[in-house]
């Protein structure tokens, strides 16, 4: 039920309405058919039934009337007269019976007449028999009486033929009768049937009616609600319809609204406090370079002082300088005399390495020497060693010679003694040549070392002879400088003139600075109140949290 | 009766001279491969080849040091088929001769647990000297290894 969207329900609902009104007029129509249908048969079979035996009825009535009236009548003349009337009238008679004949249609109606075509034709036969008895009482003259043969034969047929009638004349009465109330039955019927089917239209109107209003109303309460909420300004509400239809398109329409206008107002009121956070820093900073441009003002009257003074100093300099120009050509001359002394001690220190290096080579004979003293010890020892083996030998040959050999045996031993004192005394002999070589070697190396130091201090007074010579050279150049330096100075006396007189615009500038910025402060302040106002109209709106 | 002397490490030892056929100098010696510890090889001694021990090497497990006062010893011995054969050895300080009565040798005891070579010792006043035989100088398998290789050289 809740899926369905108003449409549909306003469409069931008028549908639902108009069924309930198509079934009535359906009805009723077929009723309106059965009551024409029997009305037809009433005008079309009934009535005319009913007419026809009347009329039949009259008819025989009347034959019945016109040959009483002939059986009155005295003279023959009438009586023909009459003849020809209860003939025409037989004839009309018969006519319509032929009518009535064609129009039969129950079974009924046909007994009925078929009753009273017999005793029709009775009567008629009765009547036949009457007249022509009176046309032959006639013909003979005499007065014919008629009225026992009427009383006898055609009475009773005529009371039989009147009642046959009167019943078939009954019976079509009768029909059209209950004809009758059958159409009054259906009419009341229809009038029932349509009271109570307009009734339930009615009843169904009035239930779609209610549902349909509550189908409306309801969301639309709930919608005003939330409509109210928001423009109190709170956004925190949401509609939830638990339906589909138009009003749950409408909600999720005012949702979105409601959720885009609460992301709205939410960056506005960031913005908003961004923005009284940016002016309260702009303030600030304003006042800052407020502080700064006045201290600019206040430093520039001080750099005015200051470049006065550069231009007394730059004067005062100039004199000075002068003076260091007399002071470096006297430095100059000196230098150059420095340089003369310092070639001689060049010249000097070149004959003591000449020495040192004749030192040398007589080192390098006394090693050579020394090596030779070595190889004869060699040499000695050797034959120290040779001699002790031999003394060995002869000492174990002695020692085998036994008696015999006690004498040479002494000797071996003697000799002995002396190889180990030569061993001795070359072993005592190497010794000092390793130390007189081992000496040589170090003097050679002092020598080496001293030749070394004096080579260096040697490139050493080359070189502060080079550069006393640049000394010179530099203090010479140093003059023409001074004279530029001179004119520098100058120009520097007569630059901070300068600047002292755009130091004082600068500082005519930075008071009109100071003007603006406070000009720019007042702006700033009314800023900041705006941003404010902007701040609490925004803060009045209620977000979801 | 006369004892050479030599030195092993810093002892000395003596060798009745009456077994020292000459002292020769610092040989060196032709290898013998596969020989046992302490056999430095063959010399040749008046033509022939002798076996040369290195005394040093025998005893203390080091080669002895080639100086001149290191010298070869060609001593002689009484093999036990009763013919005399020479054995050379290496060893190190051989530069004097003692005079030594048979009578200051003396047992030590310690004898079983010493190579069989060493003989019993003498005091002098520069300390203990101890004689060394010749003979107990190669067991009896070396013995007969050397004398094979030595006809295999001859």
């Amino acid at each position: 039920m809740m899926k369905l969207t108003i449409r549909h329900r306003i469409l069931i609902s008028f549908a639902a309405i108009l069924v309930v009104m198509c079934v009535i007029g359906m009805i009723a129509y077929v009723w309106f058919l059965q009551t024409q249908q029997e009305a037809t048969e009433v005008e079309k079979g009934i009535l005319p039934d009913l007419y026809h035996s009347t009329e039949i009825m009259m008819g025989q009535m009347t034959a019945h009337s016109l040959l009483q009236e002939y059986a009155l009548q005295d003279s023959p003349t009438d009586k023909r007269a009459l003849e020809g009337t209860i003939a025409t009238n037989r004839a009309d008679v018969q006519q319509l019976m032929d009518d009535y004949e064609r129009t039969i249609v129950s079974d009924v109606d046909k007994q009925n007449y078929a009753i009273v075509k017999d005793l029709a034709n009775q009567f008629r036969q009765a009547e036949t028999a009457v007249l022509d008895a009176s046309r032959a009482a006639m013909s003979k003259g005499e007065i014919p009486n008629e009225r026992p043969a009427i009383k006898d034969a055609v009475e009773p047929i005529f009371v039989k033929l009147q009642s046959a009638l009167q019943a078939m004349v009954e019976d079509h009465r009768g029909e059209a009768n209950s004809a009758t109330q059958r159409i009054s039955s259906i009419v009341n019927t229809a009038e029932l049937a349509l009271s109570a089917g307009l009734l339930v239209a009615l009843g169904l109107a009035l239930l779609c009616g209610y549902f349909l209003f509550r189908a409306v109303t309801r969301p639309l309460n709930r919608l005003v609600d939330v409509v109210q909420l928001m423009r109190q300004g709170d956004f925190s509400g949401r509609l939830n319809l638990d339906r589909r239809d138009e009003f749950s398109t409408l909600a999720d329409g005012i949702n979105a609204m409601a959720d885009d206008l609460a992301t709205l107002i939410g960056q506005v009121q960031k913005s908003s406090i961004q923005v009284n956070t940016s002016i309260t820093g702009i303030a600030a900073t304003s006042k800052q370079q407020q502080a700064t441009a006045t201290e600019i003002a206040a430093t520039t009257t001080e750099i005015r002082a200051t470049a006065k003074e550069i231009s007394a100093t730059s004067n005062e300099l100039v004199r000075t300088m002068n003076e260091v120009s007399a002071v470096a050509e006297q430095t100059a001359a000196v230098a150059g005399g420095g340089q003369a002394g310092l070639t001689r001690m060049e010249a000097t220190m070149q004959q003591v390495m000449e020495a040192a290096s004749a030192i040398n080579s007589k080192l390098a004979i006394l090693s050579e020497k020394a090596g030779g003293i070595n190889q004869v010890v060699t040499t000695i020892t050797k034959v120290a060693d040779q001699t002790n083996l031999l003394s060995l030998n002869a000492s174990i040959e002695a020692e085998k010679a036994g008696q015999y050999g006690r004498g040479f045996a002494v000797v071996a031993t003697e000799i002995r003694r002396l190889a180990d004192q030569t061993a001795v005394s070359t072993y005592d002999i190497e010794q000092m040549v390793k130390d007189i070589q081992s000496a040589v070697a170090a003097g050679v190396m002092g020598m080496d070392k001293f030749s070394e130091q004096v080579r260096r201090g040697m490139e050493e007074v080359q070189q502060v002879g080079g550069q006393l010579f640049e000394i010179i050279q530099q203090v010479q150049g140093l003059v023409p400088r001074f004279e530029v330096a001179n004119e520098g100075m100058q120009a520097q006396a007569t630059g901070a003139g300068q600047i002292s007189d755009t130091l004082t615009q600068l500082s005519d500038a930075a008071q009109q600075t100071v003007e603006s910025l406070q000009q720019s402060t007042l702006a700033i302040d009314e800023l900041n109140q705006v941003s404010g106002g902007l701040r609490n109209s925004i803060a009045r709106f209620k977000l979801r949290a | 009766m006369l004892f050479l002397a030599f030195k092993m490490g810093n002892d000395r030892y003596l060798l009745d001279v009456n077994q020292v056929e000459e002292v020769l100098p610092y040989i060196a010696a032709k290898e013998l491969p596969g020989a046992p510890t302490g056999v430095a090889g063959l010399i040749n001694y008046r033509g022939a080849p002798i076996p040369l021990i290195d005394i040093t090497l025998l005893a203390l497990g080091r080669p002895s040091v080639p100086v001149l006062s290191t010298r070869t010893v060609v001593t002689r011995y009484s093999a036990q088929d009763g013919g005399q054969r020479l054995l050379a050895l290496v060893a190190e300080r051989v530069t004097d001769t003692f005079e030594r009565d048979p009578s200051d040798f003396a047992p030590f005891g310690l004898e079983p647990a010493t190579p069989p070579y060493l003989g019993p010792v003498a005091s002098d006043d520069e300390g203990l000297t101890q004689r060394v035989n010749v003979e107990a100088l190669l067991s009896e398998e070396i013995r007969a290894a050397l004398l094979c290789q030595i006809a295999r050289v001859e």
